[in-house]
C-alpha cells in the first residue's frame, strides 16, 4: 500500500501577547493512495489550520509533512496537488473562464489544452452556461463549483478539500458527491473536512477526528464505527466525552 | 517568468476593469482638458500653463490610482482569500509579487498613456509644439510611478489598504522632501548633518525624477544623469519587491 | 400619468426649488454687500504661505504652485480690491519668483504694476531677481530701467538697466537710445513716453501692448492740460492754480477719462502738469 499523506507529530502554536495558544497538537495520521480521508472534528478544533499547513498556506511549529513521500511544500509536489479552500472566493471582474485559464497558466498548462480542459471542467460542475459571466456575478453556490474545477485543473493525484459541502442546496450536495465519487474511481486521493457526518460517511474510506487541536481517532470507518452506530453518533460519543 | 506574466495579465484585467479606475481615469483627462480653460485665463501664460498642470496632473491622477487600487494588490486578495488558489499552484510567492507589479505597472502604462495623448493633442492645438524632452519628462513620471507601486505593493503585504495608502502617501512626501532636509542638514550640528545625509540616501530621493519643472523651459536632462536614476530607480525597485517576497514568504494565512 | 413619471416630475421640481432658493440667497447676499459701510472688510485677500513652507511644501510640484500663485495674483488684481490697496501683490509675486524663478513674465508684470500701487523697492527687488534668473530676457532691463527713471528718479541706474536690454538681441533699437537719453539726463517726459511707445508696438504679450498704450493716453492728456494752461494765461493773464480752472474757466466741457487714474495737478507758476506721486 502505497502512502499518499504522510503527517508526523504536527503541531501548530500560534504567539500573541497574552502568551502562546496550540492549534493542532502532535498530529499524527497516513492516507494510503487511492483513499478519500474525511477529517473531522467540531468548530475550532483546527481542521483548516492542518489542511493549510499541509498546502502551505501555514508553516508548521513542529512535524513534518511529506507527500508521496516528499517534502509537501516543494514545487514537484505542489503541481500534484488540487485544493480548494473553505468559502472559495476568486477574482471579481474576471469570467469564470477567463480564472480557469489563468489558473491552468500557473500550472504550466499548454493554452490550447487549458481551454479544453477548462470547458470540460466548468461543465463537469454545472457553470458551462455561465463560462462568460463575472464571478462577481456567482452565488455562493456557484463559488464553491468554480473551486472545485479549479483544484482538478492540474489533474492533481490529490486533492485538499476544505469543507466543500458547505452551503450547497441539496441537490448541489448530490452533485458533489457524484463528482467526488467518480474521483474516487479513477484513483484520485482525496482528504477533506466536513461537517455532514452523513455524507462523509457515505465518501469516505477512513476517518479522523480532531478535537482542540489534538487527534483523537483515526482508522478505516468500519473499524471504527460497531454495527449499530452512525458515524454522527460516534462523532458525539467521542467528542462529547472529551469536553 | 510565464507564471509572472500570468499574474501580472490577471492584475492587469482585474484593474482596468475596476470601475474606481474609470472615475479616476475619467477625471484625468477631464483635468487634461481643463488644462486649456485655465490657460486661458493665464494673462498669454497659457502653454507654460498647460505644461505645468498637464504634467503634474498625469502624475498626481496615476498617483490616486496607485493609493486605491496599488495599495489593495495583495491585502484585497488576503482578505477575500482569493490569494489561496494561487499561492497553492507550484510558484513561488515572488512570482506572485512580481506578476502583480508588472500587471499594475502595465495598467498604469496605459493610463499614462491616454492621458499624455489627451495632454499632447491639447499642446498641438495650442500649436506650443512638441519638444521631444516633454517625452523624457513622461517617462522620468512614469518611472517615478512604477517606484511608488513598488512601496505602494510592499505596504500591501502586511497592512491594510488604507494604512498602506497613507504609508505610500508619507513615503511620496518624504521623497519630495529630501532637496529641502538636506540644506536644512546644511545648517545643523556634525552630528545632525551626518544623520540627515544618511537618511537622505537610504530614503528614496523622488526628486531625482522630477523634470517637470525643467522641461517645461527646454533645460535638457544630461545622458548620464538619465542613465543613472534609471539604475537607481532599478535597484531600488528591486529591493522593495525582494523586501514584499520576504514578507510575503513569511506569512500565514 | 405613471407613477414613474410623476416621482421624476416631483424630483425636478425639488430640484428647481433648490434653484430658485440660490438665486434669493445670492440676491440677498449682493444686496447686503452694497448696504455694508465702507469700514467692514468682509473681503479675502489671497494668502501667501511663508517663504519656508514655500520651500519646502510644493513637494515636486513648484511650475505648478507658482502657476496657481500666478492665477490667483491675476484674479485678484483683475477683481479689484474693495480697499483699493493690493496689499498682498508683492508677496504674490515674491511666491511666484520663489517657486519659479525661471518663470519670465511675472518679472515684467511686477515692474510694471507694483510701482502705482506703491510698491517700488519690490518692484525693483523683483526686477533684479529676474536679471539673475532670465537674463535671456530684454523686457526685464527694460521696464526696471523705466522703473528707476520715473519713480526713482535715478537716471544713471535707469541708463544702466536700458544699456542692458539692449544687449539682448531681442531687444528693440530704443533700447539703446533710452540709454544714452537716461545718460545723457534727457527731460523726463519725453523718455517715459519713448519707452511706452516702444512697448506699446514691440511688446508680445498683449497686456503690456495694453498698458503702454494707456500710459501713452496718459501723457497725451497731460500735454492737453498744458495746452489748455497756455490758452488759460492767454485769457486770464495767469496760469491756472487747479485743473478744476480748466473747467470753470470755460476751456474744456469735461475731463478726459485717464486710464491710468493718477491725479494730475499744475504749477500755477510754470503751468506745467505734472503728476502727483506718493
Amino acid at each position: 500500500m502505497h502512502i499518499a499523506l504522510s503527517i508526523r507529530n504536527l503541531s501548530k502554536e500560534y504567539t500573541n501577547f497574552g502568551g502562546s495558544s496550540r492549534v493542532v497538537s502532535n498530529l499524527t495520521l497516513s492516507v494510503a493512495d487511492g483513499e478519500v480521508f474525511g477529517f473531522l472534528g467540531p468548530n475550532g478544533a483546527g481542521k483548516t489550520t492542518t489542511i493549510k499547513m499541509i498546502v502551505g498556506l501555514a508553516f508548521p511549529t513542529r512535524g513534518t509533512i511529506e507527500i508521496f513521500g516528499q517534502h509537501a511544500h516543494s514545487r514537484a509536489v505542489r503541481a500534484r496537488v488540487g485544493f480548494m479552500s473553505e468559502n472559495p472566493y476568486f477574482y471579481s471582474y474576471l469570467t469564470a473562464g477567463e480564472f480557469m485559464r489563468f489558473s491552468a497558466s500557473l500550472l504550466n498548462i499548454p493554452p490550447k489544452m487549458a481551454k479544453d480542459r477548462a470547458q470540460s471542467l466548468l461543465a463537469m460542475v454545472g457553470l458551462r452556461e455561465v463560462a462568460d459571466r463575472q464571478i462577481r456575478t456567482f452565488s455562493k453556490g456557484m463559488n464553491q463549483r468554480l473551486g472545485f474545477a479549479q483544484a482538478l485543473l492540474g489533474d492533481p493525484d490529490i486533492i485538499f478539500l476544505d469543507e466543500p459541502l458547505d452551503g450547497l442546496d441539496p441537490l448541489g450536495r448530490v452533485d458533489f458527491k457524484r463528482m467526488m465519487q467518480a474521483l474516487k474511481k479513477e484513483g484520485k486521493t482525496i482528504f477533506f473536512n466536513s461537517h455532514i457526518l452523513s455524507d462523509v460517511q457515505e465518501l469516505c474510506d477512513s476517518v479522523g477526528i480532531i478535537h482542540k487541536g489534538k487527534l483523537l481517532e483515526v482508522g478505516p470507518l468500519r473499524r471504527l464505527l460497531s454495527a449499530r452506530e452512525s458515524l454522527e453518533e460516534h462523532f458525539i460519543r467521542i467528542v462529547g466525552a472529551k469536553r | 517568468m510565464k507564471a509572472a506574466i500570468a499574474i501580472a495579465l490577471n492584475t492587469f484585467r482585474e484593474s482596468i476593469r475596476d470601475r474606481l479606475l474609470y472615475a479616476i481615469l475619467f477625471f484625468g483627462l477631464l483635468l487634461m482638458g481643463a488644462t486649456v480653460l485655465l490657460g486661458s485665463i493665464s494673462l498669454d501664460q497659457d502653454v507654460k500653463v498647460i505644461k505645468d498642470l498637464g504634467l503634474a496632473g498625469i502624475f498626481i491622477v496615476n498617483f490616486l490610482i496607485i493609493l486605491s487600487v496599488g495599495t489593495n494588490l495583495v491585502s484585497k486578495e488576503i482578505d477575500r482569500k482569493s490569494i489561496y488558489a494561487v499561492l497553492t499552484k507550484p510558484i513561488e510567492r515572488s512570482t506572485f509579487i512580481i506578476g502583480k507589479f508588472i500587471g499594475l505597472g502595465a495598467t498604469l502604462f496605459v493610463t499614462t498613456v491616454m492621458m499624455s495623448a489627451v495632454f499632447v493633442a491639447v499642446l498641438l492645438a495650442k500649436n506650443a509644439g512638441l519638444p521631444p524632452l516633454i517625452f523624457v519628462a513622461l517617462a522620468f513620471t512614469y518611472l517615478e510611478l512604477l517606484f511608488l507601486v513598488a512601496i505602494a505593493l510592499m505596504f500591501s503585504t502586511f497592512t491594510a489598504p488604507v494604512a498602506s495608502a497613507l504609508y505610500t502617501l508619507a513615503f511620496f512626501l518624504i521623497g519630495h522632501s529630501m532637496t529641502s532636509l538636506t540644506r536644512f542638514g546644511e545648517q545643523a550640528g556634525p552630528f545632525v548633518k551626518g544623520l540627515i545625509a544618511v537618511v537622505s540616501h537610504v530614503l528614496p530621493n523622488l526628486e531625482k525624477f522630477n523634470i517637470k519643472n525643467q522641461v517645461v523651459y527646454d533645460v535638457a536632462v544630461s545622458g548620464p544623469q538619465s542613465i543613472w536614476t534609471v539604475v537607481y530607480a532599478g535597484a531600488y525597485i528591486t529591493v522593495l519587491i525582494m523586501i514584499a517576497t520576504n514578507i510575503l514568504r513569511r506569512q500565514e494565512f | 400619468m405613471p407613477r414613474r413619471v410623476v416621482i421624476w416630475l416631483i424630483a425636478l421640481g425639488i430640484f428647481a426649488l433648490t434653484v430658485v432658493s440660490q438665486i434669493n440667497i445670492n440676491g440677498i447676499n449682493t444686496a447686503r454687500a452694497v448696504k455694508r459701510s465702507a469700514g467692514i472688510n468682509t473681503y479675502n485677500e489671497p494668502y501667501v504661505l511663508p517663504e519656508i513652507v514655500l520651500a519646502s511644501g510644493a513637494l515636486g510640484f513648484k511650475n505648478l504652485a507658482a502657476d496657481y500663485y500666478w492665477l490667483s495674483l491675476i484674479q485678484y488684481f483683475g477683481a479689484g480690491d474693495p480697499l483699493g490697496a493690493y496689499r498682498q501683490l508683492s508677496a504674490l509675486l515674491g511666491a511666484i519668483t520663489q517657486l519659479d524663478p525661471k518663470f519670465a513674465y511675472p518679472y515684467t508684470f511686477g515692474l510694471l504694476i507694483l510701482p502705482d500701487q506703491g510698491f517700488v523697492d519690490e518692484a525693483i527687488a523683483r526686477g533684479e531677481q529676474g536679471l539673475k534668473e532670465v537674463p535671456q530676457s530684454w523686457e526685464v532691463p527694460y521696464y526696471l530701467g523705466y522703473v528707476q527713471y520715473r519713480y526713482k528718479k535715478d537716471l544713471i541706474k535707469a541708463g544702466e538697466a536700458f544699456e542692458r536690454a539692449a544687449q539682448s538681441p531681442d531687444a528693440p533699437a530704443a533700447a539703446k537710445i533710452l540709454a544714452g537719453i537716461n545718460f545723457a539726463r534727457a527731460g523726463q517726459r519725453e523718455t517715459a513716453i519713448a519707452i511706452w511707445r516702444v512697448a506699446a508696438e514691440s511688446s508680445t504679450n498683449e497686456y503690456t501692448r495694453q498698458r503702454a498704450k494707456e500710459y501713452l493716453e496718459h501723457y497725451a492728456i497731460i500735454e492737453f492740460y498744458e495746452e489748455q494752461a497756455k490758452v488759460f494765461k492767454a485769457r486770464y493773464g495767469r496760469f491756472p492754480n487747479t485743473l478744476d480752472k480748466l473747467k470753470t474757466g470755460g476751456l474744456i466741457r469735461d475731463f478726459p477719462s485717464d486710464p491710468v487714474h493718477i491725479e494730475l495737478t499744475v504749477d500755477p507758476k510754470t503751468g506745467s502738469v505734472s503728476e502727483v506721486l506718493d
